[in-house]
């Protein structure tokens, strides 16, 4: 047994911890670019600060811009990974074991970059200490900054727990091939794991509890993120269905976040083996699904408010539907949500290459999103004014690119430091994969059958020669 | 400046017209009597009933006739008159008001009929006390939940972090046992 | 050999001391993890037990409260066509208040009637009872003062901006950049009911001018409308004044069917209108336009700039 098992065991560990002993000149290349971006935005952000909010384009009537869209967009990325991973755990999904490392890696990332939009957002930053000396419980803001607070702890909890036994596995594994602070920070961070049955016991309590209560509070975060939205008195916000809307579109542009994020890691570090095309169709699946999810709250909202046209609605519907914001809308509608619900319901597109394609519709659709929902909801006139416009600055620009290479970079220094695939999950697998196969010889399970090396799936071209991280 | 000009004009002319009125009236019209019945006390927002009662010389009410109820008082640096009503006398030569006192200490009520082609001007005065400082204007917003305070969010917070904190005394316990356990297990992990 | 012993069991003892010690690390961790989220909740705790001495204390005192409201009357607002001037009350307000450009905290709109020409209607901050900016803001930097005006404390304010986007009436402004104020306004001690000198990155509304009230004056819009058309008054007395005439307050409002902008939103503002498109000062409602409000302190400001809204 031990030797059957031993051998796709080693190999599992010896490509996934291949990334933290090895770094590649197109990752030294890759994050070197990401740190000038973000220079840049520092720099862009220093002016603002000089200057104030005038160096960018909002203004009194279209007050919020692409910080608050980036932060929208953020925190909804950030819901797919804890809660998919979550959900996936609760419903015992086989296959999701490569994929959950991933997906809570991007929910802390992405709630940390997220959770600093407002941040910038701030006429006085200086005076953030306020929301702790004076904080008001009935604001919204103010339920932002816990919930958000609460969950970004949460996310770091469930995304340690079950990196803890593959952190002992560095600490034992990799000796004197890395460097003096990695193999303390492997020791120190796997709390003296040593897999005794005791310990074993202790980590399942302690991811189920996580497991079980991360999901109500991911559904909180987006819930009282879109309270910000619709606590206010503006006509196209003024709206119950927000809530609702709001997680869900944040699940959906979460998963297409998790299958771009999945594909780039894939390829960096030569996981093709364990993450394999049937994971992007199964996440595609999910992303399917929630097309229509999706087209769903739309037709509700847009039907119900577009079929009265009251007041100041209609003319936010009618910007929508033919006027200024039709382009975006259409975008949204059509390329972020039907198009690729189409996508994943053909089998002759539904294959890797097609998800992908997919997955950056919905990105980029989700963007438009959160781009009408900020920016047209604001453009709406409260009173006799003329409808005003919003034109970003350089500085907005630059500070989006930042928040995307800040998005990356963290992802990449981090995959430096911890395995991104769930070894002891995966290898676990293995193990109930052979003893469940053994008696019923060749049956097959699909859940599992999925995990087996699938060599011929991948050209072999894609060996060795590759840089980790010269894809892109 | 404007507003003292004002007021001073009008606490001239006020007085000057009702002479005037008379006293064209009492060359050419009937005499008119007025007689303003008001109680001569009332608590702070009370609502109290003003009765003019509109007669000619002779005792016979006057009937339809306007009687406007009138008060001088002062705000900010306006002062003057404050109309408070204008009714016109029933079958009884009554008008009445419904009158509710805002003004602390006393006030002054003043009933006027300007005279018409027949009669002539009359007006009648009457003091009331008013008692009472109690603030009578209350803005009100929001409903207050029974259960639903910062208590709630407290509880909520409590639970998750609750949670968390237990997290990491499991965590602690996974660490204790690992000191407890024999170290370099022999790569038994997972 | 021995000392190579002893050496490992002091070494192993360490590393148990060091497992206690992280222990105790992580559950420290844990603690300081829960105080610091529940940090932005103790401002709101603590209140609720001094809100409880508050209202023991009023009852104690029961002085009567002004309670300031405002009734602005269409029918005699021409948006100052009569004379040829930009909307006074706009222009005295920014006089007064050293307002910034290209705040009109008075903004006079000009609203297209529902049989034809137009209106004019002066909007000042609504001063609602049920105020949505005050709801949402998260460092009540905007409160309601027992009179029932709602202030802004710009030495409190963060910027998030949220009240704008909170107020149905469009009547927050942001100060973007470094407004352009006089240099008398940079000297004055800031105070939230006058809010000059302006701060940047925080926001600015009408103060309805309680301090205006409380000397005896009317505030600067209501002082300079030229025809009178806004009346200052005080619910608790119930008597209200446009400089002119006194009236009493809760007559004037119903005889005259005054009504709420927005009234359907429930904000229960304090500013109340009386319909009208300025007849009874000789405008026709096909007369259109009014001319743009001028800011006098722009040369004299160093380095500031101004912006559209």
């Amino acid at each position: 047994m031990d030797k059957v098992k031993n051998g796709p065991r080693e190999q599992l560990e010896r490509v996934v911890l291949g990334p933290l002993v090895r770094t590649g000149k197109g990752y030294r290349l890759l994050v070197g670019g990401l740190v000038l971006v973000v220079l840049w935005a520092l720099f862009a952000y220093s002016t603002q600060l000089r200057d104030g909010l005038i160096v960018t384009g909002m203004r009194d009537r279209i007050l919020w811009g692409f910080y608050i869209i980036l932060f929208v967009f953020f925190i909804g990325i950030s819901h797919a990974g804890t809660l998919i991973s979550a959900i996936l755990r609760v419903v015992k999904a086989q296959w999701r074991t490569p994929v959950t490392r991933m997906a809570e890696f991007i929910t802390v990332v992405a709630l940390s970059v997220g959770g600093l939009m407002p941040m910038l957002d701030l006429g006085r930053p200086d005076r953030i200490p306020n929301l702790v000396l004076f904080g008001r419980w009935q604001s919204p803001i103010l339920w932002d900054v816990l919930s958000i607070s609460t969950y970004l702890t949460g996310s770091i909890i469930y995304l340690y727990l079950p990196l803890i036994p593959d952190l002992a596995i560095c600490r034992d594994r990799l000796g004197n091939e890395v460097p003096g602070w990695k193999r303390w920070f492997f020791r120190v961070a796997s709390v003296g794991w040593q897999g005794t049955a005791r310990q074993k016991k202790l980590l399942s309590i302690a991811l189920a509890s996580m497991m079980v209560l991360i999901i109500p509070v991911a559904v909180s975060v987006h819930t009282v993120v879109s309270w910000i939205f619709a606590m206010t008195l503006r006509e196209p916000w003024n709206s119950t269905v927000f809530g609702a809307y709001f997680v869900a579109g944040a699940i959906f542009s979460g998963i297409a976040a998790i299958i771009l994020v999945m594909a780039v890691l894939r390829r960096a570090f030569h996981l093709e083996a364990y993450i394999t095309h049937k994971h992007f169709i199964n996440l595609g699946y999910m992303l399917g699904g929630f097309t229509l999810i999706m087209m769903y709250f739309n037709v509700s909202e847009y039907v119900v408010t577009g079929y009265k046209m009251a007041g100041e609605t209609s003319f936010h519907f009618v910007q929508l539907m033919v006027r200024e914001y039709a382009p975006f809308f259409w975008l949204y509608t059509i390329g972020g949500m039907v198009l690729p619900g189409l996508i994943i319901l053909f089998p002759k597109t539904r294959t890797f290459t097609g998800v992908l394609v997919a997955a950056g519709l919905v990105l980029v659709g989700m963007w438009m999103e959160r781009f009408i929902i900020v920016v047209a909801g604001l453009r709406v006139p409260l009173m006799p004014y003329d409808p005003s416009w919003y034109v970003p600055t350089w500085v907005e620009w630059s500070i989006m690119a930042g928040a995307f290479a800040m998005f990356g970079l963290v992802i990449a220094v981090f995959s430096k430091l911890f395995p991104v695939i769930s070894i002891w999950e995966v290898a676990e697998q293995y193990e109930e994969h052979e003893v469940k196969e053994a008696p019923a010889l060749g049956r097959s399970l699909p859940a599992t059958g999925s995990l087996r090396m699938e060599p011929t799936s991948e050209p072999p071209a894609e060996g060795a020669d590759h840089g980790p991280g010269g894809t892109r | 400046m404007r507003m003292h000009n004002v007021r001073r004009a009008l606490l001239v002319l006020l007085p000057l017209l009702l002479l005037l009125a008379t006293g064209r009236a009492a060359l050419a019209a009937d005499p008119a009597d007025l007689q303003l019945q008001a109680p001569q006390e009332a608590t702070l927002g009370e609502q109290v009933t003003v009765t003019a009662v509109l007669r000619d010389a002779s005792g016979t009410p006057i009937v339809g006739a306007p009687v406007i109820l009138w008060s001088p008082a002062q705000f900010l640096s306006t002062g003057g008159a404050v109309q408070l009503g204008k009714v016109a006398t029933n079958a009884r030569g009554e008008a009445t008001f419904r009158y509710e006192a805002r003004t602390e200490e006393s006030v002054v009520l003043n009933a006027s009929f300007s005279g018409d082609s027949r009669y002539s001007a009359a007006q009648a005065s009457a003091q009331m006390a008013v008692q009472g400082s109690a603030q009578l204007y209350q803005s009100s917003a929001g409903v207050r939940v029974p259960g639903v305070s910062v208590w709630l969010l407290v509880g909520l917070l409590g639970g998750v972090w609750g949670t968390y904190l237990a997290v990491m005394v499991l965590l602690t316990l996974i660490a204790r046992e690992g000191a407890k356990a024999p170290s370099r297990a022999g790569g038994q992990h997972g | 050999m021995e000392t190579r012993e002893q050496a490992e069991s002091r070494r192993e003892e360490n590393l148990r001391k060091w497992q206690v010690s992280r222990r105790r690390l992580l559950q420290l961790l844990g603690v300081a993890g829960v105080a610091a989220v529940a940090a932005p909740l103790v401002p709101s705790l603590l209140r609720r037990g001094g809100n409880r001495e508050a209202v023991a204390d009023e009852g104690a005192a029961p002085a009567r409260v002004r309670q300031w409201a405002m009734v602005i009357d269409l029918r005699r607002c021409d948006g100052c066509q009569g004379i040829d001037l930009p909307p006074q009350c706009t222009e005295a307000c920014i006089q007064g208040h050293y307002g910034p450009e290209p705040m009109e905290w008075v903004q006079v709109y000009e609203q297209e009637l529902s049989g034809g020409g137009t209106q004019f209607i002066p909007t000042p901050c609504q001063q609602c009872q049920n105020a949505p900016c005050v709801n949402v803001c998260p460092v009540g930097a905007t409160f309601a003062t027992p009179e029932g005006v709602v202030l802004i404390d710009q030495e409190r304010c963060i910027g998030c901006r949220l009240c704008m986007a909170a107020c149905p009436y469009d009547r927050r402004f942001f100060n973007w950049g470094d407004a352009p104020v006089p240099p008398e306004a940079q000297l004055a001690d800031y105070d939230p009911e006058h809010q000059f000198p302006a701060k940047r990155g925080t926001v600015m509304k009408c103060n309805f001018c309680p301090h205006m009230a409380r000397s005896g004056k009317l505030p600067y819009c209501a002082q300079a409308c030229p025809t009178n058309a806004i009346y200052y008054g005080d619910l608790e007395e119930d008597i209200a004044t446009n400089g002119l005439e006194l009236v009493k307050l809760s007559q004037f409002l119903s005889e005259n069917q005054a009504y709420h902008l927005k009234a359907e939103l429930g904000t229960k503002p304090r500013v109340y209108y009386i319909a009208g498109h300025g007849q009874a000062v000789g405008r026709s409602p096909d007369h259109e336009g009014r001319k743009p409000t001028r800011w006098p302190w722009q040369e004299r400001a160093a380095g500031a700039q101004t912006w559209t809204r």
